[in-house]
């Protein structure tokens, strides 16, 4: 077992790191799930293989691609379809899509495949089984799909500029796991080593997927071009990522699960706390978060966006890396807490995107002290969920002070304090977020205005005697039963609770999802609206059959030559 | 049909708030219909059956109205929900559960209740009526009796207490597979907790309304 320097810096603390702008603000880091995933499969020496390809010249037909691991073998099932313009959406209400996919548990025989080649293309109004891990799906890139084939049905490369103005040919919609659509619930799973961490085999899924696209292009633009066609340069299809395009359904989710959410904060949090804690660094560790400032830079420089809030944060997030340039530039990062020395200097000389990049990048030298931590970021704790019911009044009250003292003396009757509602639609059973001002949504909220509620059960609990149990308090209101749950549960997870109010008339959700995302190594965050993201996921990353040991972790981070 | 537990989960929440339960009871319903359906037994049903009984009436009048040897509700029936989740509460505060429960309707759906007060006291909990005993040691089940008196909608009485030792559990279950009525049913009280749409949230609601086409 590691043994780890003592951390004296302690972890930043919660009402600092669960502010939205702040989650809205994060980066990915080593401990993203792409990256477990990439890491934990070039150490495993991962087999990859395309045992199936059959496809038309319209991109009609499916493939199988198998990603052999030591004990367990995991198939990626796609589908492509001939899918018309008019009927191409990003959103969850679609019905039809360019291409459709599931990560099947093992290598599928015919009949698995047959089976499936029903179910998968509809989507939501198909079905599948225990042995489905995932099912999602991607539409094309419309503009740079058909520049692709035109290039290289003629025998040329695309574009540089068109690749890097998109990063991606593909993006999904929606990746749908742990026992949607009937696949395999995620318990059924978590023993496994490769799905110890959160969210592998969706990230596996997409690995896999960006493989396909790449084959894809190249056949279609074969049967299009026949002899005359080339395939797409290798440097070029490393740059393409998956896109993914995600609205307020993903929002949510950190607020309903919060033990999980908490161990994902811990874990990087724990990580900034080590690298913090380090007196010195060496040559090369010093060296290797220079390289990797650099190549930082270029993928700020590579990000683009139209969503007016993103252009502001993305012009403070260049300047901020100029300043860090600057500052690195003139510290020896060898002596006196140096990573520490940065992170406190962020703290007040760059914005808050600026702070979280940096704070992701610190950890990169130091994989021995923060790869690990990866382990700690599933659910383990089943027991979270129940009450105990001989907790006090009075210790009640104080985890809730202590997680959302600065929600109670807040008027909640205002209405710029409660303006959103978050609801389902009846339409697609997928989340909203409302005007509860002017639209009929009473009845039909969602309990994710944890702060609000944390104030009246808080207001409640004053009536009772500090020494009472809980339980004798939850017997006369089980309306607060979520919230004295999410307050016990806070006492063992600092960080499971946004200290922000998610119901205000300013909340963003693009900060909900930002937040998560990043945790799943996405890049290139591009809003298109308040409640919708489009991202790249694995852009610079090696294809399968090209993953070794050198290039499974940095490549987040474009090359650049100096 | 077989469904992933997680699936169960998700509709037996939504059920059970569009039946009129809080939001906290709701994730106790699902959680109970889950535990129960992972050992063997069909949750679903037994939800449907309590929420039936609970639709259109304050759940809080059908709460043990005294925590005495006996409990009762002020409705007449109990339910099993509210006095599972009283159950769980009170294991770690009281010196001893031992009670008799009045009228209580899905009675099966206060063995996963019994599961948590099970593992708080660290030995298995008993829930008998007649002709059937039920033992959860906090994880598994054991059952023994009639099967078709399992899933009975009502039982006059029930007793709960510490056990010391629990027989053969069910295996445990990776999928459940609940009777088509029970699912339906379910869905039904769910289908209450969705905001009918209107043209302006199709809009606004989800964000959208760029083109995607590009």
């Amino acid at each position: 077992m590691a043994v780890f320097p003592p951390t004296h810096i302690p972890r930043r603390a919660p009402r600092d790191v669960m502010r939205l702008a702040r989650l809205g603000s994060m980066h990915q880091c080593r401990l993203s799930f792409q990256r477990v995933l990439t890491r934990r499969m070039a150490a495993e020496g991962w087999v990859f293989s395309r045992p199936v390809f059959e496809f038309d010249a319209a991109g009609v037909g499916h493939a199988v691609y198998t990603a052999q691991g030591p004990e367990r073998a995991y198939s990626l099932i796609a589908f492509g379809h001939d899918l018309p313009p008019e009927q191409r959406s990003d959103r969850v209400i679609a019905t039809a899509w360019d291409a459709t996919f599931t990560l099947f548990d093992g290598i599928p025989t015919s009949e698995d495949i047959s089976r499936l080649a029903q179910n998968i293309p509809l989507q939501e109004a198909g079905r599948v089984t225990e042995t489905e891990i995932s099912v999602s799906r991607a539409n094309r890139s419309v503009r740079l799909w058909a520049h692709f084939i035109e290039c290289l049905s003629e025998g040329r490369q695309p574009d540089a500029d068109k690749v890097d103005a998109v990063g991606y040919l593909m993006r999904t919609t929606a990746v749908y796991g742990s026992g949607k659509l009937g696949a395999a619930d995620y318990d059924t799973l978590a023993a496994r080593p490769e799905m110890a961490v959160p969210f592998q085999a969706e990230m596996l899924s997409v690995f896999l997927t960006r493989g396909f696209v790449r084959d894809l292009i190249n056949h279609m633009a074969h049967a299009k071009g026949g002899e005359k066609a080339v395939n797409l340069a290798p440097g070029i299809a490393k740059r393409l990522g998956i896109g993914n395009s995600t609205g307020l359904g993903l929002a949510p989710y950190i607020v309903n699960h919060p033990v999980l959410f908490n161990n994902w904060i811990m874990a990087r949090e724990e990580a900034i706390a080590r690298v913090r804690s380090l007196k010195t660094a060496t040559d090369t560790e010093a060296n290797a978060f220079e390289k990797l400032l650099q190549r930082s830079q270029a993928l700020v420089a590579a990000w683009h966006t139209e969503h007016p809030i993103q252009i502001v944060k993305l012009a403070d997030l260049t300047l901020d890396m100029n300043a860090l340039t600057d500052q690195v530039a003139h510290d020896d990062l060898r002596t006196g807490h140096p990573w520490d020395r940065l992170v406190k200097w962020s703290e007040s000389a760059l914005s808050l995107e600026g702070q979280e990049l940096l704070a992701s990048l610190i950890l990169e030298p130091y994989g021995e002290l923060v790869d690990g931590l990866a382990n700690t970021m599933a659910d383990t704790n089943t027991q979270a969920f129940c009450i105990d019911g001989a907790m006090s009044v009075a210790s009640v009250r104080g985890l809730i002070e202590t997680s959302y003292g600065w929600a109670l003396p807040m008027d909640w009757a205002a209405r710029d304090n409660c303006a959103r509602a978050w609801y389902v639609s009846e339409e697609k059973l997928e989340p909203r977020m409302g005007e509860r001002f002017e639209e009929p949504l009473k009845d039909y909220e969602q309990p994710l205005a944890p702060a609000r509620d944390a104030a009246a059960a808080h207001a409640a609990l004053l009536d009772w005697a500090d020494d009472k149990p809980i339980a004798e308090f939850l017997l006369s209101h089980p309306e607060h039963r979520h919230t004295i749950r999410r307050a016990q549960i806070s006492a063992d997870a600092p960080y499971a609770e946004i200290r922000d109010n998610t119901i205000a008339v300013d909340v963003l959700p693009i900060d909900f999802l930002r937040c998560k995302l990043a945790f799943f190594g996405a890049t290139h965050f591009d809003p298109r609206s308040d409640r919708w993201v489009r991202i790249c996921m694995y852009a610079g990353a090696p294809y399968p059959q090209d993953l070794t040991l050198d290039n499974a972790d940095l490549w987040a981070y474009p090359e650049v030559t100096t | 049909m077989n469904f992933a537990l997680n699936e169960v989960e998700a509709m037996a929440k939504k059920a059970s708030r569009g039946a009129g339960y809080s939001w906290g009871m709701a994730e106790e319903a699902a959680k109970a219909s889950r535990w129960l359906c992972a050992n063997g037994i069909d949750g679903v049903n037994a939800l449907a059956v309590a929420l039936l009984a609970a639709d259109g009436s304050d759940p809080k009048w059908m709460v043990p109205q005294t925590l005495d040897e006996e409990w009762r509700a002020q409705s007449g029936t109990i339910c099993p929900l509210m006095a599972g989740a009283t159950l769980s509460d009170f294991a770690g505060v009281g010196p001893e559960i031992s009670v008799g429960i009045v009228n209580v309707v899905a009675p099966i759906l206060l063995l996963p209740f019994a599961a948590n007060a099970a593992r708080q006291f660290g030995c298995p909990v008993t829930v008998a009526r007649d002709g059937v005993l039920a033992t959860t040691d906090g994880k598994g089940l054991a059952l023994s009796g009639a099967q078709s008196a399992v899933s009975i909608d009502i039982a006059p009485r029930v007793t709960v207490q510490r056990t010391g030792q629990i027989g053969a559990k069910n295996p445990p279950q990776t999928r459940a597979t609940p009777s088509d009525a029970g699912w339906a049913a379910l869905g039904h009280f769910a289908h209450r907790t969705y905001a009918p749409a209107t043209d302006e949230s199709r809009l606004k609601g989800a964000g959208a309304g760029l083109s995607d086409n590009d």
